[in-house]
């Protein structure tokens, strides 16, 4: 930790965010416990944000705007989507079994999210959708697709070595889609979905459950 | 007009029209802080655009008693400018930009708003300094330059740089009468 005299030292720079690393680490841990330079601190910092304050503002290049909004699309992809897809999954896991009769006599109250995992399905750089696993039914995985085409679609369920462990079929009436497969018994690594033709729609992990 | 930290919760919600409307609203700032830093159109692009997304990644945590949403957001873009700079910097400064910062801008009507929120005695304190202690200050708190780099800069021995800093800083706040954040 430093004393006073250097972060008074130190003060304009650290009030202008130019002090990095061990010494701003330093200069931290004292003004946690010393009111005298963290109101000197404050003081200065006040100069900073005044003096950017003045800087003339700039017109951005053409198109500056729609860039920033899709770099923002893109940022947002996978998080809140995530959240609700688990969200939706949770509570359609409970209709499903309900629905099903996958499993008589089990619970049908609402899922938390927190206790579902999920792994990504992917179309080449693209997710399209998502295996879930509930710690509450950990032999059921919950598949979302996002916009496959109508028609039957194949859900294999690959062991590490490759193998076949399972597989299911699925009819697909288009848009998202989402459906309930049994985990076999024995490891399962991986998930790869075809369609009628046997061309590839998705693949992702198994998730195990949490 | 909606208020700038209802913008900022649009933002927040992934609202499609607050979000556009945030960033028109601050764009010029943004990029202008930006671009006084890295002196490159290209670079303050880059950075000015990661300036958008943080302010979006971190939204949950403004907190409007330490500042304007404004501030918050140039506070931002030049943390991020200096980083960028530091692993960059290869340029000698511009002098002229030195001239630029210092001159009053008439710019876009946020500018002008801009420039009558942001005490104009500072403007005035800023050029009733010693020239060479505003050169100093200007190029810490615009070009984000440490104390070693001004010195190398200007050619003088870092403790002089330091001190030229130092002295411009503080009869600057003293010009100011700094509002209390807390830290």
């Amino acid at each position: 930790m430093s004393d006073c005299a250097t972060v008074r030292e130190l003060a304009p720079e650290l009030a202008l965010g130019l002090v990095t690393g061990q010494e701003r680490a330093a200069a931290m841990a004292h003004l946690q416990s010393c009111p005298g330079c963290r109101a000197e601190l404050d003081r200065l910092a006040g100069v900073g944000d005044a003096l950017r304050a003045l800087v003339p503002p700039a017109e951005p290049p053409a198109g500056f705007e729609q860039r920033v909004l899709d770099r923002l699309e893109r940022a947002r992809e996978p998080r809140p989507r995530r959240g609700r897809l688990l969200l939706v999954a949770a509570a359609l896991v409970g209709v499903a079994v309900f629905g099903a009769g996958w499993a008589a006599g089990s619970s049908t109250a609402p899922r938390v999210v927190a206790a579902a995992v999920a792994e990504p399905l992917t179309s080449g750089d693209h997710r399209v959708g998502d295996v879930v696993v509930d710690r509450d039914r950990p032999d059921l995985l919950s598949v979302w697709l996002e916009s496959p085409s109508a028609g039957r679609l194949t859900c294999d369920l690959l062991r590490r070595d490759g193998t076949v462990a399972a597989s299911v079929t699925y009819d697909a009436t288009g848009g998202a889609e989402w459906w309930g497969v049994p985990r076999p018994d024995g490891e399962v690594a991986t998930m790869r979905i075809a369609d009628e033709a046997g061309g590839f729609v998705a693949s992702g992990s198994v998730p195990s459950p949490p | 007009m909606p208020p700038d930290d209802l913008l900022l919760a649009g933002l927040a919600s992934g609202d499609a029209d607050l979000s556009a409307a945030f960033v028109r609203r601050f764009q010029h700032r943004v990029f202008g802080v930006a671009l006084a830093v890295l002196g490159d159109v290209r670079q303050a692009e880059d950075v000015a655009q990661q300036a958008f997304e943080r302010a979006w990644r971190h939204a949950a945590v403004f907190d409007a008693r330490r500042g304007s949403v404004g501030a918050w957001l140039a506070t931002i873009t030049h943390n991020l400018a200096v980083d960028t700079v530091r692993a960059r910097r290869t340029d000698p400064v511009d002098p002229a930009l030195l001239d630029a910062l210092l001159e009053p801008d008439a710019g876009s009507p946020e500018g002008a708003a801009l420039r009558a929120e942001s005490a104009a005695e500072l403007h005035d304190a800023l050029r009733s300094l010693p020239v060479e202690q505003t050169r100093a200050v200007v190029l810490a708190a615009f070009r984000g330059m440490t104390a070693r780099e001004v010195a190398a800069a200007e050619g003088i021995p870092l403790g002089t740089a330091k001190s030229r800093i130092r002295v411009a800083m503080h009869r600057l706040a003293d010009v100011l009468d700094a509002p209390r954040r807390s830290w």
